[in-house]
């Protein structure tokens, strides 16, 4: 694959996957404007990596285990960086007008509120089972045993749902 | 709230986000060629920066030994050239800690990059101790020859010394991170560049306890 085609299919990919992209961020990153730091760098890191990509593995599995890494790093770094070195006056992955009115709207956002109150690895857990990830490429993505991981994810589905309950009440 | 109400919660934001979310093409073309850094990308300038900083230390020491080099400026000469040497080693730490940090492959699984990453991070402390050796010197360089036999130098300025160097040694070996939660520690070193080092502790815990369960 020459470097033209190669950085053609890079775009099919970031645009095929876009929401997964968008989803770790705003799990990760609730502001806007750190959010938009935290996907340019997602992408970047993806970009890096990507002439590395073993085909034998599911492209998913990677695309997860970049983008969550970036994130839970991004999200451990002390939040008073400087300004950008050449600022993007504009996002690189935008929710369109008229998407906020959906009648789940509110749920959503709790549950993305819930989420986010994760610890850190918690939260990757958590992604991935909500985007109905098998146990096994779970185990694959965080580096843990599928035993472990079904565990966890029992324990962590409790939080959320006593969460909930103390909203409903 | 049950389980396929979660699932059905976070597909409903799925399609949504499905129907509603733009990707800028031209943004992701200036990240292929690199025009677009970010502010996390930013941060190494900080890192070249040290450096710099470091190595043009080293070679302003480096000057002033070469311009020293007569008997009766052998303490500056030593004293000098110690605090270089301690200097070049903590520089090559501090390359070759960047270097691994570089090396750091993010396509790897999260607990694997994350522990490789936290406890790189946490060892910054080793290039710290080094320099801490360097202190005793500080008070030699205006030593003299002739010093050697005034009884003031021997009651006060040896002493000084000695205590500094009991110092520097206490710290070279307790500078660790077993030590990093204890209260001295936490005292001496509580500025923002420790903030890192303690957060990469507490997160190596927290990678632990994920781990574990």
């Amino acid at each position: 694959m020459d470097s033209q085609q190669q950085a053609d299919r890079f775009l099919t990919v970031i645009t095929e996957h876009k929401g997964l992209i968008y989803k770790v961020a705003h799990l990760y990153c609730y502001h806007d404007e750190d959010r938009k730091d935290l996907i340019q760098e997602i992408i970047f890191q993806l970009w890096r990596s990507f002439g590395n990509y073993n085909e034998q593995y599911k492209l998913s599995t990677w695309l997860y285990k970049i983008s969550l890494n970036v994130a839970i790093s991004y999200y451990r770094k002390d939040k008073s960086r400087g300004p950008a070195a050449l600022p993007l006056t504009d996002d690189i992955i935008n929710l369109l007008p008229g998407a906020e009115q959906d009648g789940t709207e509110q749920n959503i956002r709790l549950l993305q509120r819930f989420v986010n109150e994760l610890p850190p690895l918690d939260r990757a857990l958590m992604i991935l089972y909500l985007e109905e990830k098998t146990h096994r490429e779970m185990a694959e993505i965080l580096g843990l045993t599928t035993t472990n991981i079904a565990t966890k994810i029992s324990r962590v589905k409790e939080k959320l749902k006593q969460k909930f309950s103390t909203i409903n009440h | 709230m049950e389980e396929m109400e979660l699932k059905s919660l976070w597909q409903a934001y799925d399609k949504k986000l499905e129907r509603t979310l733009a990707l800028n093409l031209h943004l992701v073309r200036e990240i292929q060629t690199q025009k677009a850094k970010s502010a996390i990308r930013s941060m190494r300038g900080i890192k070249v920066f040290t450096l710099l900083a470091g190595i043009l230390w080293v070679l302003v020491l480096g000057v002033l030994v070469f311009n020293s080099l007569q008997f009766e400026r052998i303490f500056l000469v030593v004293s000098a050239g110690m605090i270089m040497v301690f200097n070049i080693v903590a520089i090559a730490a501090y390359i070759r800690h960047l270097v691994l940090m570089s090396r750091i492959s993010n396509s790897e699984s999260v607990v694997q990059t994350q522990k490789q990453l936290a406890m790189l991070q946490a060892s910054t402390i080793s290039v710290t101790r080094i320099l801490f050796l360097q202190a005793p010197f500080y008070t030699t360089f205006w030593f003299t020859p002739a010093m050697l036999g005034n009884t003031w130098f021997w009651a006060v300025a040896v002493p000084v010394t000695a205590l500094f160097t009991f110092g520097a040694v206490w710290m070279y070996r307790n500078i660790t991170l077993k030590n990093a939660g204890k209260r001295w520690f936490r005292w001496l070193f509580s500025g923002k560049e420790w903030t890192p080092v303690e957060k990469a502790r507490a997160f190596l815990r927290e990678i632990d306890e994920f781990e574990r369960d």
